[in-house]
Order: structure tokens, then C-alpha cells, then sequence
């Protein structure tokens, strides 16, 4: 019987996986893949909760629509930047942003 | 059935997560994340939660992908991706390896902690789902969460704003315009 835990265990092995992308990756728009890989895993967790704690409201939903938007907020972000460092530097590599400090 | 179907979608998430990972094509990457994506939103259809899944499948694996796939045809680099492979296989570094093990201990001890747990777990409410649930979802957002959510609303102006202020061209002459950005 599939509970609580199996979720939770699902959410925690792609949070590592994309942690482990994080780490290693070098091209910044995959780094922003592995973060959306790790919110969405997080995301698991809020629906997973909402669904076997309170099953009698819809909490952990709206946790997670929130999630969703503000993961999307900083993906545009992210995505404008990323154009951004490609058009000065004709590259999208993240190392090549800690020359951006100056 | 339920199991099985929980088995098969974990087991297609994790593949489509660890090929995001190691691609070497950044194209590669972005197809295995959309597929991430809809086993997530599979996973929330299983979990009796069909807006959130239906919202995770539009966002996700229709707009992010979208614009994850301009972004990589905006800003390719030839020459770059095919010396990527060897390059990468002659230099595993210790970093890579330190990272890896990094990861594992931390999958391990939440795991360990997640099996320790025992969680006061309740059956699903038998009138609570369909209309009902999206009715309750209705409510929490905009009753108690209203001001988090104009709060959300503002956020996601600031971000759009933000990404066509980062974006554009300065001059008109520069080729590619900044305008797919969002």
C-alpha cells in the first residue's frame, strides 16, 4: 500500500538528483533545470501533506500553487539574465558570470 | 492498480531526472524535464489533487519548457557542444565525485529520517473532491490567503517587468531583439 512516505521518499531522491545537477552543471540554464527539478520535488512534499494530514481541506494545494508562481517568477527572471550574460559575454556559462562583478 | 501506477510514474520521474542531469545536450535536457514535468503531474492527479496537476502540466511542461527551448535556440553556442562529451568523460573531477557522495549522504539520512517518522495519517474525505476541493481551493485562496495572493500577483508584474527591463536591446542594431524573453 503506497502512503504518506513513499512520497515523501519520491520528492527527496529528486531533490538530490537535482541538487546534484546544481553542483555539477556548468551551463546556467541548466542549473535553472535542476532548480525547477528541486522546487517541483518540494512541491511533492506540499501535495503529498495536504493529501494524507488534512485531507479535509485543500491547504497544502494552495501552498503549492504558490510555489508555482513564484518558481515561475524567477525562472523569467532567471531566463532574462541568462539572454542578458549570452549577449555581453557570447557565453551562458556560470563561471564566466563571476566576471560580472567587476 | 494504484501501486503499480505509483511505481511506474516514481520510476519514470527518477530516469527523466537523472538523464536531465546527465545529458550532454542542453535540447536533451530540456525533453527529459518536460517529461519530469508531466510525471509530476501525473503524481498529483494520483494524489486526488487534478487542479494542481492540470496547473503543473500547463506551466510546466507547456510554458517553461516553451521558453526553456527559445532560450537554448537563442543562445547556442557552436563549436561548443560536441567537444563536450570526451572533454567531460577525461575530466570526472573530485569535485563531481565530492558533490555525488554529498548528494547520496544527504538522500541517505533524509531517507533514514523519513522511515523513522510515523505520521498521523487520515483517509481521504469521501465528499471531498471534484467541485468540493476546488470550492475549498477557491476559498483558502482568496479568503484567508487574499493578501498572499495580490502579494503573488504583484510579485509575478515586478518579475515580468524586470525580465523585459534585463532583456531588451539598448540599440536597435543589435541582431537578436530581447523580447522573447517572457
Amino acid at each position: 500500500m503506497i502512503g504518506l512516505t513513499h512520497y515523501l521518499v519520491l520528492g527527496a531522491v529528486i531533490f538530490c538528483i537535482g541538487l546534484f545537477g546544481l553542483l555539477t552543471r556548468r551551463s546556467a540554464v541548466s542549473l535553472y533545470m535542476c532548480i525547477e527539478l528541486m522546487f517541483n520535488a518540494a512541491n511533492i512534499n506540499l501535495v503529498a501533506f495536504s493529501r494524507y494530514i488534512v485531507p479535509q481541506s485543500a491547504l497544502g494545494q494552495v501552498f503549492s500553487l504558490f510555489v508555482i508562481a513564484i518558481s515561475a517568477a524567477e525562472f523569467g527572471v532567471g531566463i532574462a539574465i541568462v539572454i542578458l550574460m549570452f549577449r555581453r559575454m557570447r557565453k551562458t556559462d556560470a563561471d564566466v558570470a563571476s566576471r560580472m562583478g567587476g | 492498480m494504484s501501486d503499480i501506477s505509483f511505481w511506474g510514474i516514481a520510476a519514470f520521474m527518477v530516469v527523466s531526472g537523472l538523464l536531465v542531469v546527465f545529458s550532454q545536450s542542453l535540447f536533451r535536457s530540456a525533453f527529459f524535464l518536460a517529461l519530469a514535468f508531466t510525471g509530476f503531474g501525473m503524481l498529483y492527479f494520483m494524489l486526488d489533487a487534478p487542479l494542481v496537476g492540470a496547473i503543473q502540466i500547463l506551466i510546466y511542461a507547456g510554458a517553461v519548457t516553451m521558453l526553456l527551448m527559445f532560450v537554448i535556440m537563442l543562445t547556442r553556442q557552436e563549436g561548443r557542444a560536441p567537444r563536450r562529451l570526451g572533454e567531460l568523460l577525461r575530466s570526472i573531477t573530485a569535485f563531481q565525485l565530492f558533490s555525488g557522495a554529498l548528494c547520496a549522504a544527504l538522500l541517505f539520512s533524509l531517507v533514514s529520517q523519513l522511515g523513522a517518522v510515523r505520521w498521523r495519517t487520515a483517509d481521504a474525505v469521501p465528499g471531498f473532491e471534484g467541485t468540493a476541493q476546488q470550492a475549498g481551493i477557491s476559498a483558502l485562496l482568496f479568503g484567508q490567503f487574499a493578501f498572499a495572493f495580490e502579494v503573488v500577483g504583484m510579485l509575478l508584474l515586478a518579475a515580468l517587468i524586470g525580465a523585459v527591463v534585463l532583456a531588451r536591446t539598448d540599440d536597435a542594431a543589435d541582431g537578436d531583439t530581447g523580447g522573447e524573453a517572457r
